[in-house]
């Protein structure tokens, strides 16, 4: 069992003050391997938030980013699957399905995932799986009217991968779980 | 090196030590065969030892401390010969005969112990006997030695309520008549020291006076646990008696010391139900006494005393506390016009503390003690003193402390005051303080006033204060500081539009004028509120009875524009476009056209005047693309101009691969799913085509400079948005141009002159593989792709 | 023999507060110097007086030092099992009285630890365990360990019996 944090879009200090103190008392060190964070953070402070978590911290550049450096995207291995990541705002149209499985083929990866709408979504395509946490922050997005601040918690386990998505809703933190399976045959080349 | 006087002290000390355990050495055997006269023989030998004058008292108190628990050997023996028949009073009467007054008189004590709890006198009567008979020795450090252990010996035979001592004859009145006596007698050994001995001498018998300092003031504790003293008694006589000494024995050291002690050793409610003469006393003290110190913790124990339970509350309102510790400290400072500012500033804290302890409602009485600080520091510089600009933070931290909330404290009108005197640098100390406890307690500031007064407070941070030159600042320090005002901003939120309009524009005035290196920080926050309210007034219906006056999207746009442009001169021209982008969104969605087409050509201006480098123009590009597919406000000639100009931006990026990118990615602004005006197939394969021809260049240039060709990927890409636009159902997007291009790629792929791209075949292999899917899918979509060859 | 004078009994007691009833025991306290209460413990058909020295605890107001550690037959170390850092705080003060009493045999010097306040509310505030405190305790040499409520009087006696019977252990050396 292996669990990987995917989160986002938070936009500290511009759009939101901090994470919602129920997130942060959910996110302590030690129980999460993996960090997987699509970007537009914005600022160092967040970055060391994040490393205090787990040290194990990849991080794509979204376009309000303090660090520049950060990549356009990137792709690793957890377990079976490769998990591709980048932060959204270079594949147009934003949100598009479509153009986002087209970003999933080229990166040859089983699951992207990717933010900038602010809206948390999980679907699955026949090229695999694309995952968008939302913003931890709930933080204002052109995009969406209905920001609820959310994050995501897979756990990856052999070939099947949970995906928990945690949401802000009124006060209230809801938990909401999709499975997904992959065949051994998917990416054989 | 130990100096000479120390190697002297240490022999002398050690000669003493042998001298006094020989003779305890034959007291022992006088006590092992019942031997009365051989063991006052020796134990008065013994006791010969205390008479030196050649040690110092931490020094003397060793010697002192072995004797002592000889004598206790030794009154054990007095009481066991009482019980084999000797007379107690005999007993008493004999030790009077050794030679030498100071080990007579510690062996009557020692008999004297005995004698009362013998019982066969009143306690009171042979307490007072011994306490007279000390006066005997004047010497300060033997004399206080002595009733040091008179106090040890007598401490619990003390005629107290209860105890076995009390009788008819015998109550605790004798009991503190006798500590008093002792006490002021030591007082007065102790306080002549200073007088003792030539003046360049005078800094080692004030070290000698510390040391001995806990012997007088023992008593004091004595007095503080005898049950039988009750408020009363403290009242009436055991607190003036003990005053009386402190103040008329004239003495800085012992003052202090002592005012000191009585403050620590006795309970909160006693010194509240004297406050008065407590507090009477300080004027009377020398001068060169450190009152402040005192004073301070006395105002620290009845804060805590105040904490510690709500019950205790209506007492301190009772006696009128405040006013009194008020009035106290207003003295000591007129008296005490050298008063270091940093003495004055920790008396004003402990009192405030004491006041939001005390009366916590009492916003008036918390105000008076910062107005009184700001009177005593007006007509000074500002503050150089660290130590004092320390107190102050604390001083003005505590009411942030006590409220958690920063808008109470801004009811206080000194507030502010005070802060005027801080340097700049501990402004922005201080103001770091405020927003960190407006974070924690979540505060919401909610006025356009409060917002106002709070960013007076915090201008340290907002603007450079003094034109003067200031050092370096900290590059890391500055970015955090601005991060927390950016935090800040997001708090400032009212749920009235109007209000909350009147706080943007109150924000932004105080912003502006931060100078360059702070706009990029606090800029944004600030748009982002604004857009937040322009979304909050959308959902409200237009009000077309409204005034003029009255907020709408439009007049925030009006002010967005002017906000974001002070961004464009700094420069930091990128976060400006981006930000005219997600107004021009925002104007979008309230419909408004050449709202939305103005915040477009301010961000194309930067685009084309200021954005050079490279991958900042790849990220505005995709930004301004992305923007401009999602507009639905355009007219057509608008959204054509906007387009064209996107599409030419594209084609001039400085890499090719970048230049391919871009202009496909144009490619969706000719093909929005929702507005069927939009969708114009012919254009799109234009773009496609555009795209083509740029990655075919790329090709060749890359077989120039390196003999090889590049990567296939952007042909792939490519493939892949002829097949987003084939499945949308652009007629213009054939079969034949979806397998003439298949076919160009796996061409190039297997050329001789083509680089190994494993990451390409990949691409290409999942992209067959998703068409080939399509085709198993069935239904229209397989009928599409079904002529296709994969 | 020195029967008569090893019925008296000199014992410190040292730990970071107080541990003899005052009159206001539950406020702030500030002893003043050293202070010494008489307590008789009677067992094996004999009466012994401890003399029990109780410390200020706050530096300020231990002007002339500490002189009184010397001569001491036993040293009783005292914590707040409420109070992690006066567990801590044990070793401290177990070597400060070492170095200041200087006992002719410290190896084998009689120490007795005791864990007080255990009956403040009701036990749930505890943070120094059983186990923990007794883990120290053998490791300095097996000393023995109680633990008690002062105020409530639990186990005190049985502390004090231990206690005399190990200072009475320690023989002092007749110094010529």
């Amino acid at each position: 069992m292996v669990l990987v944090l995917a989160i986002g879009d938070l936009h500290i200090p511009h759009r939101a003050p901090d994470l919602p103190p129920k997130f942060k008392s959910m996110l302590v060190p030690g129980k999460i391997q993996h960090i997987i964070c699509t970007g537009n953070l914005c600022i160092k402070e967040v970055h060391d938030y994040f490393k205090t978590l787990c040290p194990d911290l990849h991080i794509t550049r979204g376009e309000y980013d303090e660090d520049s450096r950060y990549p356009e995207n990137k792709t690793l291995t957890i377990g079976q699957f490769k998990l591709g990541i980048c932060h959204g705002h270079q594949v147009i149209p934003w949100g598009d399905l479509d153009s986002l499985a087209m970003v999933q083929r080229q990166l040859d990866v089983d699951i992207l995932v990717t933010g900038h709408t602010h809206q948390f979504k999980a679907y699955k395509h026949e090229g695999g799986v694309v995952i968008n946490p939302g913003s931890a922050t709930g933080a204002y997005s052109s995009f969406t009217y209905d920001v609820n601040p959310s994050f995501v918690l897979m756990d990856i386990d052999g070939l099947r991968v949970v995906v928990y998505v945690y949401e802000l809703i009124d006060g209230e933190v809801k938990v909401d779980k999709i499975d997904f399976k992959k065949t051994a045959t998917a990416s054989a080349h | 090196m130990i100096a000479d006087g120390v190697e002297d002290e240490e022999k002398w000390l050690a000669a003493g030590i042998a001298g006094l355990q020989q003779n305890a050495f034959y007291m022992h055997r006088a006590l092992d065969s019942n031997n009365l006269r051989d063991a006052l023989k020796y134990s008065a030998q013994m006791l010969s030892e205390l008479r030196t004058s050649r040690l110092s008292p931490h020094k003397y108190y060793e010697l002192y401390m072995r004797a002592f628990d000889e004598l206790r050997k030794l009154e054990m023996f007095f009481k066991e010969e009482t019980r084999r028949g000797c007379s107690i009073v005999d007993l008493y009467e004999l030790v009077q005969h050794a030679g030498n007054i100071l080990p007579r008189l510690y062996l009557l004590c020692t008999v004297g112990s005995v004698y009362i709890k013998s019982k066969e006198a009143p306690a009171k009567d042979v307490l007072k006997d011994l306490v007279e008979m000390c006066r005997g020795i004047q010497h300060p450090v033997r004399g206080l030695f002595l009733r040091s252990y008179l106090a040890q010996v007598s401490r619990d035979k003390l005629p107290d309520i209860g105890s076995e001592y009390e009788g008819d004859a015998d109550t605790v009145v004798d009991a503190v008549e006798f500590v008093l006596q002792n006490f002021t007698e030591m007082n007065k050994l102790w306080v002549r020291m200073q007088h003792q001995g030539p003046a360049r001498e005078k800094e080692k018998r004030e070290k000698e006076r510390s040391e001995l300092r806990d012997l007088v003031g023992k008593n004091l504790h004595v007095l503080s646990q005898i049950e039988g003293i009750d408020l009363d008694m403290y009242k009436e006589t055991v607190l003036p008696r003990v005053l009386e000494q402190v103040v008329n024995c004239k003495d800085e050291i012992a003052q202090y010391y002592l005012m000191d002690c009585i403050i620590q050793v006795f309970p909160d409610e006693y010194h509240l139900q004297t406050l008065d003469v407590l507090l009477g006393a300080f004027p009377q003290l020398q001068p060169t006494v450190d009152i402040k110190t005192v004073l301070s913790r006395l105002m620290e124990r009845l804060s805590n005393y105040a904490a510690s339970s709500a019950d205790v509350l209506p007492e301190f309102l009772q006696v009128e506390a405040f006013s009194k510790l008020n009035n106290a400290i207003g003295k000591v400072i007129e008296a005490q016009p050298d008063m270091p500012i940093l003495g004055v500033i920790t008396l004003y804290s402990s009192l405030l503390t004491f006041t939001l302890h005390v009366h916590p409602d009492r916003l008036d009485y918390a105000d008076q003690v910062l107005g009184a600080c700001v009177k005593k520091l007006c007509g000074k510089e500002k503050l150089e003193d660290k130590k004092a600009t320390k107190q102050i933070v604390a001083l003005l931290s505590a009411p942030l402390d006590k409220y958690n909330d920063i808008v109470t404290a801004l009811k206080l009108s000194n507030y502010p005051r005070v802060m005027e005197y801080l340097d700049s640098e501990t402004n922005k100390v201080m103001a770091t303080v405020i927003i960190q406890s407006i974070m924690k307690n979540k505060t919401r500031i909610s006025t356009a006033d409060r917002v106002e007064a709070l960013f007076e407070l915090i201008k340290g941070l907002i603007k450079d204060l003094d034109d003067a030159f200031h050092d370096e600042v900290d590059e890391d320090d500055f970015k955090e500081e601005q991060n927390s005002v950016a935090r800040l901003i997001q708090l400032l939120h009212s749920d009235d539009p109007e209000e909350m309009f009147k706080i943007i524009c109150t924000v932004r005035k105080h912003i502006l004028g931060g100078g360059p290196k702070r706009l990029p920080f606090t800029v944004p926050p600030l748009v982002f509120s604004s857009l937040k309210l322009v979304r909050q007034l959308q959902g409200q219906e237009e009000n077309p009875f409204g005034e003029e006056e009255s907020t709408t999207p439009k007049k925030i746009f009006q002010v967005l524009n002017q906000t974001v442009e002070t961004l464009s001169n700094i420069p930091a021209p990128e976060l400006a476009l981006q930000l005219f982008l997600q107004c021009a969104e925002a104007a979008n969605d309230c419909d408004l056209e050449p709202v939305a087409y103005e915040f477009f050509t301010q961000a194309y201006i930067l685009y084309e005047e200021e954005i050079s480098d490279s991958r900042a123009q790849v990220t505005a590009i995709h930004l301004i693309i992305g923007t401009l597919q999602r507009m639905h406000v355009f007219g057509v000639e608008n959204r054509d101009t906007l387009t064209h100009k996107a599409t030419g931006y594209s084609a001039k990026l400085l890499k090719k691969p970048d230049q391919c990118r871009a202009v496909y990615a144009c490619s969706h602004l000719f093909w929005v799913d929702d507005q069927d005006n939009v969708k114009d197939g012919e254009r799109v394969l234009l773009c496609l085509k555009r795209a083509l021809r740029i990655a075919n260049a790329a090709q060749q240039m890359s077989n120039a400079a390196r003999g090889s060709a590049g990567s296939v990927t952007l042909f792939v890409e490519i493939l892949n948005k002829y097949l987003y636009f084939f499945e949308k159902g652009n007629p213009q997007i054939t079969v034949a141009a979806i397998q003439s291009l298949i076919e160009l790629i796996t061409t190039e792929m297997h050329s001789d002159s083509s680089t190994p791209d494993p990451a390409a075949d990949a691409f290409f292999a999942s992209t067959l593989r998703y068409m080939e899917f399509q085709k198993q899918k069935g239904g229209a979509m397989g009928e599409k792709y079904e002529p296709i060859k994969v | 023999m020195a029967s008569r004078r090893r019925m008296l009994l000199k014992v410190i007691i040292l730990g970071d507060s107080g541990y003899v009833n005052r009159k206001f025991s539950n406020q702030y306290k500030a002893t003043i110097g050293a202070d010494f209460l008489t307590k008789e413990v009677q067992f094996d058909d004999r009466l012994f007086t401890l003399q029990i020295w109780d410390t200020a605890g706050q530096e300020r107001f231990q002007s002339l030092g500490v002189a009184f550690y010397r001569g001491a037959d036993c040293c009783v170390l005292v914590h707040d099992v409420n109070v992690m850092k006066s567990f801590d705080n044990l070793n401290n003060w177990r070597e400060e009285f070492l170095i200041q009493a200087s006992p002719s045999d410290p190896e084998n010097f009689p120490f007795v630890v005791l864990g007080n306040k255990v009956d403040v509310d009701g036990g749930n505030s505890r943070v120094v365990s059983e186990k923990k405190a007794k883990a120290w305790c053998a490791s300095k040499g097996n000393i023995p360990y109680f633990e008690t409520s002062a105020k409530e009087g639990f186990n005190v006696d049985a502390a004090f019996e231990c206690i005399a019977r190990n200072a009475l252990k320690n023989e002092p050396e007749e110094e010529m």
